[in-house]
């Protein structure tokens, strides 16, 4: 569940509404022609997420999965979010000189 | 000291080789220098150059230096030797390329690292010119790059001054590139005066150095729009891409910033910002930009370009590493701490929850110590965490699963989350129960422990019923859980109790699925099966108003109002009857069709007491030559159905005249009128003798078993034991190989086994005797062997008359051919010889398997171990035959562990119950002695008697009258065996089994089945039964 917050960027108390409205948005912006690899990651996350029953289901039982527990743990590393920065030109070229 | 000694003897050994070495090396290099000295000018230099294009750098140096100092030592006076450092001359040729191998080697150093080595070279490096201009263009590039930015205008003047003098036409741009950087970089514009004018440089500086305000600011797009002005050939023209590639990078345009990037030259000192602009771009473009955080390279731009967790693999390492060596210390909780903290910075408690949990998949041998520390990260919630860990990974699921929903509310915060959490709990229980067929330790529990009864809505004291009370409780807290509704139907109720509980889950899903007709035909099922057909037919009512066309709903309804209609016929009110199929045929129901017509013909019978052949012949005429004879077969059943219920007073004479009919081929139906079976069975006769007209598909169709739902029409699903397999050898050698499997798949009746066996050795040995060309194509290999796909297939045939060549086409390998006679052959006789021959059959039979093959086996193993029992089963289920020849393991049951000791009490028998006895095959022989069960008492009857009596229907069971009570026996034995599997009873001692044997018979429905087997069927049985089976049902 916590793989599929970080991939739709959202909130781990988010409303249904909220996971629609932002799934929605991002299958806007990766179609499936375009970006199928993005657009079954959003479409999976969102399935997983959609309805409260999922979410609840989810938090009782996401031990149970029987999974590698680094592999589990890498795949929520991955989902890392990174968020471009405003940056000028002196403190890039700064940045070359370390 | 004798050690002493030997170690001296070895470091001076170990000296001595290492002075050898040292020697050996300085004795080369003496050659070498001696031989360099001995080379002229034009050599060493083409010998150093060989050496820098090599990358021996090192030698390089070597080599230009011998050669300036040879030719230094040639010059006439200093005087000439000043004059010629300005101008273009062979030594000062050598100079440049000593000058730039200097250079080279320096950079060399500080990519190892080895920053102060590569200072002391680049001052050698200067030190080894008197002036840049005797340096060419690339030299002095490098030399720009070294200077001073006070010193670098005033070099490059002087360089530019005299090489347009020499040669007007050089391009310096690639200088002026490196002089426009160092602008940038120094903000030193005011250096741009000393050059001379007609330098490119001067020209386009004012607008970069305007530009440079809007890049320092971040504005890359004002920078941009800025330095519109500047020309591809200006020395700028590369910031200008660089602008560009950045405003790319900020609108999420990769394509525009790849494009700008590959236009920037490489030695450019903005390519180790773009390179690292490249790690944006990934094959996720979601969040997960996980090379960013992996590589480690360039990580002060990375940080500068984004905001985010670099440092989050480092921390999952240290978690991975020491979860794995179980350091639940302090440094892993730590790690923990803040990886939760990069991940999801405001969520961190369930970040930490959720790795623990994951970390729960270790099954820890340091379990006091991983507790101690969930403990500590979790604070108040490890307690939560503890139960949630228990109820879902130990045996202490009951417990720990009750005592979670106090913590509900901790854990979830509206109502609505509490109440699905719990009823998902409740579920997680029963689903265990269900799945370890645990219903008896569920009971002692109870009994225990009676307040994990009222917590969960018990009332009962048998296991099957309080685990449909348990799913009930669940269903009444969330209506919505359908998982809860799926669970109650799989688990088998035969008691009335558990009917009842299954009644009340059922309408409840009705109430919470309004629209959904799948609960209404559920309901309706359960309500044929208590022949409650009004409340039937009342579901199916409001199925059709939710579901008009949906053909489920539709055959269902068909088939209600024809079991309707038979209970009509039955009090010989055929006009009710003739009504009912009247409103059947309105349903235009495809598959019900055959049955429809079936029935109306079948009550004119029954209404007139004789058949009328041109009737019948009327009335299937519209059908296909297969589905005729499926209609006959039908009609036939149903007349030998209702005779044996004793329902149609008109019939039984006829029915006796069957083996008449056989016998009597000069015999015309029209003779026979009054005598109804035989009249129908001589119509099937004649259609059968078109057989060589039907398809392979029209053939299996026929023999394969009818839909489960008809079942309470007939009383029977088979249907093959009319086309007689044994006389007719023709009908199985009509189907394709892959129809003949799918056939066997699907019978399951042993009486048949033999035919397929024969069957299939002909068509084995066929093949092995190159008698028939068998083409292993690729298509064959992938055939699924499922009758959905083999439907599919046919269609093609179906309208179309076989050739010789389609059928050809459908061989399939004789091992998939042979695999299947073997495990049917087993699967009849599997007790009767040792694990061992099996396992050497089996071997040698799937040795050097190719992949497809071998799925094919693998797939149809597991459909086939649906056939047998005990550890054969478990055999064909896992393609593992290695397992017949391990002592039999103890069956893995969740309760068992804890609940044994403590609980379990051999000499209390009460309250126990039993898997409930699956009734699937519908087809009961002592469904009408039902009555007699409680007071059947084998002992009770004289031994004479019972002799007789067993006499007597041995002869019985070999006659044709006799083949239904024979077929319902041997699926008595099926169902015995499959109740030693349902309560793991297999491999247990014979003290056990017969402790369970004594409970089995207070069973009323086990009972009379275990009671009639004994006295019909025992020299069979005893053949057939495992030896489990043998020990707890033979008497």
């Amino acid at each position: 569940m916590l793989k599929s917050f970080l991939t739709l960027d959202l909130p781990i108390d988010a409303s249904d509404q909220d996971i629609r409205k932002r799934y929605l948005e991002l299958v806007k912006k990766f179609t499936p022609e375009q970006y199928p690899v993005e657009f079954q990651k959003i479409t999976s996350a969102y399935e997983s997420v959609k309805n409260q029953r999922n979410r609840v289901k989810s938090r009782l039982f996401s031990a149970l999965r029987d999974v590698e527990f680094d592999n589990t743990l890498k795949e929520l590393a991955d989902s890392v979010k990174f968020e471009k920065r405003k940056i000028g030109l002196r403190e890039l070229l700064r940045a070359i000189e370390e | 000291m004798l050690s002493a000694i030997f170690i001296g003897i070895c470091m001076s050994k170990k000296d001595r080789k290492a002075e050898e070495r040292a020697g050996k090396r300085k004795k080369d290099s003496d050659k070498e220098q001696k031989r360099l000295l001995s080379m002229g000018v034009t050599e060493l230099v083409k010998e150093g150059d060989i050496c820098f294009d090599a990358g021996n750098i090192r030698d390089a140096i070597k080599i230009y230096q011998i050669a300036i100092k040879q030719m230094s030592s040639k010059l006439p006076n200093s005087a000439s030797s000043n004059r010629d450092q300005y101008t273009k001359s062979p030594i000062n040729e050598v100079k440049s390329k000593l000058f730039i191998a200097y250079i080279t080697r320096a950079n060399e150093l500080k990519n190892k690292n080895m920053l102060s080595e590569a200072k002391a070279i680049e001052k050698q490096a200067m030190a080894s010119i008197h002036s840049p201009l005797c340096l060419d263009v690339t030299g002095m590039g490098l030399f720009l790059k070294l200077s001073t930015p006070e010193d670098v205008f005033k070099s490059y003047n002087d360089f530019y001054t005299n090489k347009k003098r020499e040669q007007q036409s050089l391009d310096l741009t690639p200088l002026e590139r490196i002089l426009a950087e160092i602008l940038i970089k120094h903000n030193c514009w005011e250096k741009v005066g000393i050059l001379n004018d007609d330098i490119l440089i001067k020209r386009d500086a004012p607008v970069a150095k305007s530009a440079v305000l809007f890049m320092n600011s971040g504005d890359w797009d004002a920078a941009l729009e800025s330095m519109k002005s500047i020309s591809r050939s200006s020395p700028f023209a590369h910031i200008r891409l660089f602008c560009k590639a950045m405003s790319a990078f900020y609108k999420d345009n990769d394509k525009e910033m790849l494009k700008a990037i590959s236009m920037i030259p490489k030695e450019s000192m903005f390519i180790k910002i773009t390179d690292t602009l490249k790690y944006g771009v990934s094959d996720n473009r979601l969040n997960t930009k996980s090379n960013l955080a992996i590589n480690k390279s360039s990580l002060a731009i990375k940080k500068c370009l984004w905001r985010g967790s670099f440092d989050i693999y480092d921390k999952l390492e240290n978690i991975i590493t020491n979860a794995k060596k179980e350091n639940y210390n302090d440094y892993l909780q730590k790690n923990i701490v803040e990886f939760a903290t990069l991940l999801m910075p405001e969520h961190t408690d369930s970040v930490i929850q959720f790795i623990l949990e994951t970390l729960c998949q270790l099954h820890s041998n340091n379990e006091h110590h991983f507790l101690k520390m969930a403990d500590k990260l979790l604070k108040k919630k490890g307690k939560i965490f503890r139960l949630k860990r228990d109820a879902i990974f130990t045996v202490e699921i009951f417990l720990s699963g009750l005592e979670y929903f106090q913590y509900l509310e901790e854990e979830f915060t509206t109502l609505e989350e509490q109440k699905m959490a719990k009823s998902m709990v409740i579920y997680h229980i029963a689903a265990t129960i269900f799945a370890n067929r645990a219903y008896s330790v569920v009971a002692k529990i109870i009994k225990k422990e009676p307040r994990y009864a009222t917590l969960l809505g018990i009332t009962s004291k048998d296991g099957d019923v309080a685990t449909l009370q348990m799913i009930a409780f669940g269903v009444k807290i969330d209506p919505n859980n359908s998982s809860l509704y799926d669970l109650a139907l799989k688990i088998p109720a035969l008691s009335n109790e558990c009917k009842k509980v299954i009644e009340t889950i059922s309408l409840a899903k009705c109430e919470a699925f309004p629209d959904d007709p799948e609960p209404l035909l559920q309901i309706a099922s359960l309500y044929h099966a208590k022949n409650a057909y009004r409340k039937a037919e009342s579901a199916l009512q409001k199925a059709l108003e939710l579901a008009p066309h949906d053909s489920r709903v539709l055959d269902l309804h068909v088939i209600s109002l024809l079991i309707s209609a038979d209970k009509s016929a039955a009090k010989k009110k055929f006009n009710l009857s003739f009504q009912d199929v009247e409103k059947a045929k309105r349903f235009n129901s495809k598959q019900c069709a055959i049955l429809i017509a079936e029935k109306s013909i079948f009550y004119k019978i029954a209404e007139n007491s004789q058949a009328n052949p041109n009737e019948i012949e009327e009335q299937f005429s519209l059908f296909s030559l297969s589905e005729k004879l499926k209609c006959y077969a039908l009609l036939m059943a149903d007349m030998e159905y209702r005779l044996m219920l004793g329902k149609f007073e008109s019939l039984p004479s006829s029915y006796r005249k069957s083996n008449k009919v056989s016998k009597n081929k000069a015999e015309s139906p029209n003779s026979l009128a009054n005598d109804p079976y035989s009249v129908v069975a001589l119509m099937f006769k004649d259609n059968l003798k078109r057989l060589e007209e039907l398809t392979s598909w029209d053939i299996l169709n026929l023999l394969l078993p009818l839909p489960n739902e008809w079942i309470r029409l007939f009383n029977r699903i088979d249907l093959f034991t009319y086309f007689d397999l044994n006389s007719n050898k023709l009908i199985l050698k009509r189907l394709e190989d892959r129809d003949l499997l799918t056939l066997i798949e699907k019978i399951d009746d042993y009486r048949a086994f033999n035919r397929f066996i024969e069957e299939l050795d002909n068509r084995i040995k066929a093949a092995n005797k190159g008698k028939v060309d068998r083409k292993k194509n690729s298509s064959n290999k992938s055939l699924n062997l499922n009758i959905e796909n083999s439907k599919s297939d046919n269609k093609t045939i179906e309208n179309s008359k076989p050739d010789s060549k389609t059928i050809e086409n459908s061989k399939l390998d004789s091992k998939i051919l042979e695999f299947y006679k073997v495990t049917l052959k087993n699967i009849s006789q599997t007790y009767r010889i040792s694990d061992r021959v099996i396992y050497n059959e089996y071997s040698e039979l799937i040795s050097n398997l190719d992949p497809e093959t071998e799925k094919i086996l693998k797939d149809a193993s597991i459909r086939l171990s649906k056939k047998t029992t005990g550890r054969f089963k478990d055999a064909l289920e896992t393609f593992r035959f290695d397992i017949l020849l391990h002592p039999p393991m103890m069956p893995h049951n969740l309760f068992d562990d804890y609940y044994d000791d403590e609980y379990y009490d051999d000499d209390d028998s009460e309250g126990d119950d039993f898997d409930p006895f699956s009734s699937k095959r519908g087809f009961n022989p002592f469904a009408q002695l039902d009555e007699l069960a409680d007071d059947f008492d084998l002992s009770a009857i004289p031994s004479f008697v019972l002799k007789m009596v067993q006499k007597d229907l041995k002869k019985l069971l070999n006659t044709p009258d006799g083949r239904e009570i024979r077929k319902s026996l041997d699926e008595a034995i099926v169902e015995l065996e499959e109740l030693v599997d349902k309560l793991n009873l297999r491999s247990k001692s014979d003290k056990e089994l017969n402790e369970t044997k004594k409970k089995i018979l207070k069973e009323r429905d086990y009972k009379m089945k275990i009671m009639m087997i004994n006295v019909c069927y025992k020299e069979e049985a005893m053949k057939k039964f495992s030896k489990e089976a043998k020990i707890l049902f033979i008497i």
